[in-house]
């Protein structure tokens, strides 16, 4: 113990951190508290807080706004908004299925080539879709309205509808401040962003490891010993080793942009998903941008991104990275849904084929080597991520990941 | 009684360590070239080429994984180098052999006994590690390559 002091004086470190060092090692020899370096206590520290701070969206004046949120939760359950009345929003993005689906593939009026993703957590977004095809969630939102796969509706139809029903009517001028006008696109514009409204209120609740990153902040070692020992080793595979933090970064682990993994982008029958590629150029061929009419913000300021957007090689089969908050319930994995469980998932980072990642692809990822314990303790970390509340996992809940495979 | 003197120890091993870097900085640093130029920005940080120093600073600093920055920059060409033709402005992690998902753009903003300033916007650093920031300026008709490693947490 006296050691663990001299070795803080001597790094020059604040006394809280000499105490949190020492007392860290004192309680790992009861073997309920792993030591954590300080650079660990400041990776740790950017996975949080939760929840986050969400300002409102400057593209979309009614962000925030409750008569919006009301109007576009009404909007999300609303089937009238489909081409033939038998489809809403919520028949892919399931509330009890913590809004996706359970499938590996969507399946609207017909099959989709990806996987639904939750709705989580968007606000902390800035690109949307697993492509990113859209700069802002009510552009993105109202993508599934018009796809002929999804809701298959038309701007006429869907302005129509909203003038036509006098509850969603007398809504939408509580909101808008008049009713809908004659110009369909702006009526569909508007029940994109009453829909983004309500989306942005899907935000995780906290869970163990906020509690965890909290107290270890905090220098509370004896609230941060709570948190599972198998998740607090998964937490150091996920920040040290593994390096999984490099693109599942931040309060929402993601960077929020997009990088190839090695999972497979062939689509049966049709091709190749190009992934960010294809994404970028949907993205700059809408008037629905942020470069658009439509972006209410006059500074133009959110729309950095889109007016600096580099387009490369590399792009092709790149996707997204998602967020991991509530992961283990949002069950299958990957833009097309091919991993069924999370020790898929972490089979994949430790067995990882080199050869299929793209030649010309970043040099991020290798082959993690890791053994049955590791991967087991990864998973018991990510399950870690799940929101207080929010029930044991679910009934399929992965069984341990079992024996390495050489 | 040991440990009451490892804190004058630690102070004198403190101001050896400064003395040396000290020395290193002052020996590493070539010569500056004379200029016509003041050259002076606050918070900056210089890099000096063959025709031109170049002030920067990053807007807001410190740079935060995933958010966008600017890079604001004063270009001091050396004596007897005309004024900057170009600047452009990019970065890479080298290790993980790519680069920003986004392209800068770089703007002139005005020219006087400073230097001439610029403003790069559009910079993000998308992943935590090394990065290196390039800082290109063609002047009397030859071009400085100026880089910088940045390490972002
Ligand atoms: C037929 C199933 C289906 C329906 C119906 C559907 N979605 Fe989706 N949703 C998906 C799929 C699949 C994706 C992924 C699309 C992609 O990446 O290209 C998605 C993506 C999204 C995203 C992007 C999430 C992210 O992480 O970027 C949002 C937002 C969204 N949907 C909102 C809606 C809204 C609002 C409605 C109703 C107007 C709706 N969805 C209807 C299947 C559906
Ligand atoms: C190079 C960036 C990068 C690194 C490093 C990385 N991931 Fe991912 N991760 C992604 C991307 C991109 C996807 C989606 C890929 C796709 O759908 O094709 C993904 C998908 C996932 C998913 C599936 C989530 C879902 O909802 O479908 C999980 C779980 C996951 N990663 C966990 C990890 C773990 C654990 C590690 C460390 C062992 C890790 N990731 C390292 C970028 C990364
Ligand atoms: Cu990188």
């Amino acid at each position: 113990m006296w050691q663990g002091v001299a070795r803080g004086i001597v790094s020059g470190a604040s006394i809280v951190i000499v105490l949190a060092w020492v007392c860290a090692d004192a309680l790992a020899q009861t073997g309920q508290l792993l030591s954590f370096s300080q650079s660990d206590i400041r990776r740790i520290r950017s996975l949080g807080p939760w929840p986050p701070n969400l300002p409102p969206d400057p593209s979309n004046r009614v962000s925030g706004k409750p008569a919006a949120i009301e109007l576009g939760e009404r909007l999300f359950f609303s089937a009238a908004l489909s081409g033939n009345g038998s489809m809403h929003c919520a028949s892919c993005h399931v509330p009890a299925r913590t809004w996706t689906d359970g499938r590996a593939r969507g399946s609207g009026l017909s099959e989709l080539d990806r996987n639904t993703p939750t709705l989580e957590n968007l606000r902390l977004q800035r690109w949307y879709g697993w492509d990113g095809a859209n700069d802002t969630l009510w552009a993105q939102s109202i993508r599934p309205l018009l796809d002929q796969r999804e809701m298959h509706s038309s701007v006429a139809a869907v302005a129509r509808t909203v003038r036509q029903d006098a509850q969603l009517a007398s809504m939408y001028a509580k909101t808008f401040g008049r009713l809908p006008g004659a110009g369909d696109e702006r009526v569909l514009v508007n029940v994109g962003k009453a829909l983004a409204a309500f989306q942005e209120t899907i935000v995780s609740a906290r869970s163990p490891f906020d509690a965890f990153r909290d107290a270890l902040v905090a220098g509370d070692l004896v609230s941060a010993a709570r948190y599972p020992e198998a998740a607090q080793r998964g937490l150091t595979l996920f920040i040290g080793r593994g390096n999984c933090i490099a693109c599942h970064a931040g309060p929402a682990f993601s960077n929020g942009e997009f990088h190839e993994i090695g999972i497979g982008y062939f689509i049966t029958g049709s091709g190749v998903d190009s992934g960010r590629h294809g994404g970028i150029a949907r993205l700059r061929s809408t008037r629905l941008n942020l470069l658009g009419p439509y972006n209410d913000d006059r500074s133009r300021k959110a729309a950095i991104g889109t007016r600096h957007l580099r387009e490369q090689q590399r792009n092709f089969g790149e996707f997204r990275t998602p967020g991991l908050r509530n992961v283990v319930l949002t069950a299958p994995y990957m833009h097309n849904g091919s991993l069924a469980t999370l020790c898929d998932v972490v089979n994949h980072y430790s067995e990882l084929n080199e050869e299929r990642l793209h030649a010309d692809g970043e040099r991020i990822l290798k082959p993690l080597r890791l053994i049955a314990d590791e991967k087991n303790d990864l998973v018991a970390f990510l399950e870690s991520l799940t929101g207080v509340g929010r029930g044991a996992a679910p009934a399929e809940r992965p069984a341990a990941c079992g024996a390495t495979v050489r | 009684m040991m440990l009451c003197s490892i804190p004058s120890i630690r102070n004198g091993l403190l101001l050896a360590a400064l003395a040396l870097a000290a020395v290193a900085q002052t020996a590493d640093r070539p010569a500056r070239p004379s200029s016509p130029y003041s050259c002076e920005m606050v918070g900056g940080e210089r890099l000096s080429g063959t025709q031109v120093d170049v002030m920067y600073r990053v807007v807001p600093g410190p740079i935060t994984i995933g958010k966008h920055f600017a890079v604001a920059m004063l270009v001091c060409p050396h004596a007897g180098v005309t004024s900057p033709a170009s600047v452009t402005v990019d970065a890479t992690m080298p290790e993980h052999r790519h680069g920003m998902n986004y392209k800068p753009s770089v703007k002139f903003e005005y020219g006087g006994g400073q230097g001439f300033r610029y403003r790069a916007e559009g910079m993000m650093f998308h992943m935590a590690g090394s990065w290196e920031l390039k800082i290109e300026v063609r002047a009397g008709g030859k071009i400085d390559r100026l880089t910088r490693r940045i390490v972002v947490e």
